[in-house]
């Protein structure tokens, strides 16, 4: 018989503890996946406004008696807070936010190496030519490239913060199994989720058509040395019509 | 044989009776504690089945088929939106028709590669979250599991005295009995004309407390 106070307040614990987990997933869920829960916790001593209206935890209006049981539980909250969550539609936007960062460096970019090549080509008269044709192919699938790695980057900064919140909640769960403290698990919660949604620092998008130019570079070096050793571009060039050896030191010519 | 001695017979077989009939309510409450315990950790477990489930659904072809097409589908329409829209192609000096069309080939094969890893980036992405997700409500439920288990050695106790003021009264009950047949001995000795309760043993002669004791040593009898 001594026991039986003791077995009670055991079983009664372990029933409390279990609610205030199923209380504390629930908030979790709403601060995570968007919803509403109560904020500034009230203290079980404190006296109760008959004409206020307090929240649970999970953010309902309670009033009277309902209000007084859960101020003894510890579980009375005097205002409320709705979460947006994090729905598809954030790292939709995350990623957007990228795109809308490193999109017009990328723009600014090309249109730099754009006429850097084309000044290149007017140089050698080759403006309006075959050579331009294929300069402006080439540039252009480096572009859609570089479109495509920026809409990749985009994505993968997205997934990596969604990664990072599903670690963080599962976390915090962890958290919450351990103490049975809906409340502070909670605020930990709100907390992590303001740094979440906060906007953050991009890192530097670098040259996007760095490599695009040596080897375009590389390649208009290579096709000159060969033309150089082309005889009938030499003759052309030259106007060079008869035998004999090209007057190019070096070069030896044969018709 | 007195009502004293009938009563106290009673009297302890009642005590027995119900000194029986509380390890037999002991028993009872033990059981029905196991029992409730039993149903509160399958209704747990039951839990814990639908979350499994629910998970492994998740992991079928069908469904990394779909989280694939997703990511892929997503990645597409991000590829168009930018290509379509980049203000530096309409500044690009028109292709002949042949390249133009070589290039939008293979930009376009390449956007599809592209998005079809980017569709297996999803569908890593979604079974990381479905498996933190099952881990979360696992840990939950084995938790509630654990808090329940650790409380029922101490409701097993309790139980273990469901019967305790069923025993007590029984206790009572025969001790009440047991000085009530002492009583009746003890009376018995004392009604008058009442012989002495004598056992011969080797020739000697044992009294019992009631019976009168010899006076004086000359009424001790030689054999």
């Amino acid at each position: 018989m001594g026991g039986s106070n003791s077995s009670d307040t055991a079983a009664q614990l372990a029933a409390q503890q279990n609610q205030q987990i199923d209380l504390g997933m629930q908030q979790l869920n709403n601060i995570f996946s968007g919803g509403t829960i109560g904020t500034g916790l009230l203290d079980p001593s404190a006296g109760l406004n008959p004409n206020q209206t307090y929240y649970s935890p999970t953010g309902a209006p309670v009033t009277g008696a309902a209000a007084q049981n859960l101020l003894g539980l510890g579980d009375l909250y005097s205002s409320e807070t709705t979460t947006p969550g994090f729905t598809p539609a954030f790292y939709q936007q995350r990623a957007q936010d990228y795109v809308n960062y490193a999109n017009p460096q990328l723009q600014q970019q090309f249109g730099q190496t754009q006429r850097n090549a084309n000044y290149q080509l007017a140089d050698a008269g080759l403006q309006n030519s075959g050579a331009q044709q294929s300069m402006q192919q080439s540039l252009q699938q480096a572009l859609a490239q570089q479109e495509q790695g920026i809409a990749n980057t985009g994505t993968q900064q997205a997934q990596n913060l969604q990664q990072s919140v599903g670690q963080e909640q599962n976390a915090l769960t962890a958290q919450l199994e351990a103490s049975a403290n809906p409340s502070a698990t909670a605020q930990s919660a709100l907390n992590a989720a303001a740094g979440f949604s906060a906007p953050s620092a991009f890192a530097p998008v670098g040259n996007f058509f760095g490599n695009w130019s040596n080897l375009y570079q590389a390649q208009s070096a290579a096709n000159q040395q060969a033309n150089l050793l082309n005889p009938a571009f030499l003759q052309t060039l030259l106007g060079y019509r008869g035998g004999g050896t090209a007057p190019v030191p070096g070069v030896s010519y044969e018709p | 044989m007195g009502i004293e001695f009938l009563g106290g017979l009673a009297a302890a077989a009642i005590g027995t009776g119900l000194s029986i009939a509380a390890t037999q309510e002991d028993a009872s409450a033990m059981n029905r504690t196991a029992q409730n315990a039993l149903n509160e950790q399958a209704a747990l477990q039951n839990k814990s089945t639908r979350v499994a489930q629910t998970s492994a659904q998740q992991s079928t072809l069908p469904a990394a088929q779909k989280s694939m097409a997703t990511g892929q589908q997503n990645a597409q329409a991000q590829y168009a939106q930018l290509q379509g829209a980049s203000p530096a192609s309409t500044g690009l000096t028109a292709l002949d028709p042949v390249r133009q069309q070589q290039t939008s080939d293979i930009i376009n094969q390449s956007n599809a590669a592209s998005a079809r890893l980017q569709g297996y980036n999803q569908w890593s992405l979604d079974q990381a979250l479905k498996d933190l997700q099952a881990k979360e409500q696992l840990g939950a439920l084995s938790q509630q599991s654990g808090n329940l288990q650790a409380a029922l050695p101490l409701e097993l106790q309790q139980a273990s005295h469901a019967g305790d003021a069923l025993g007590l009264a029984g206790t009572g009950l025969s001790t009440l009995g047991s000085l009530a047949g002492l009583y009746s001995v003890y009376n018995t000795g004392r009604i008058p004309g009442a012989t002495a309760a004598t056992v011969p043993v080797s020739g000697f002669n044992f009294y019992s407390p009631q019976a009168q004791m010899p006076s004086t040593y000359g009424d001790i009898q030689t054999p």
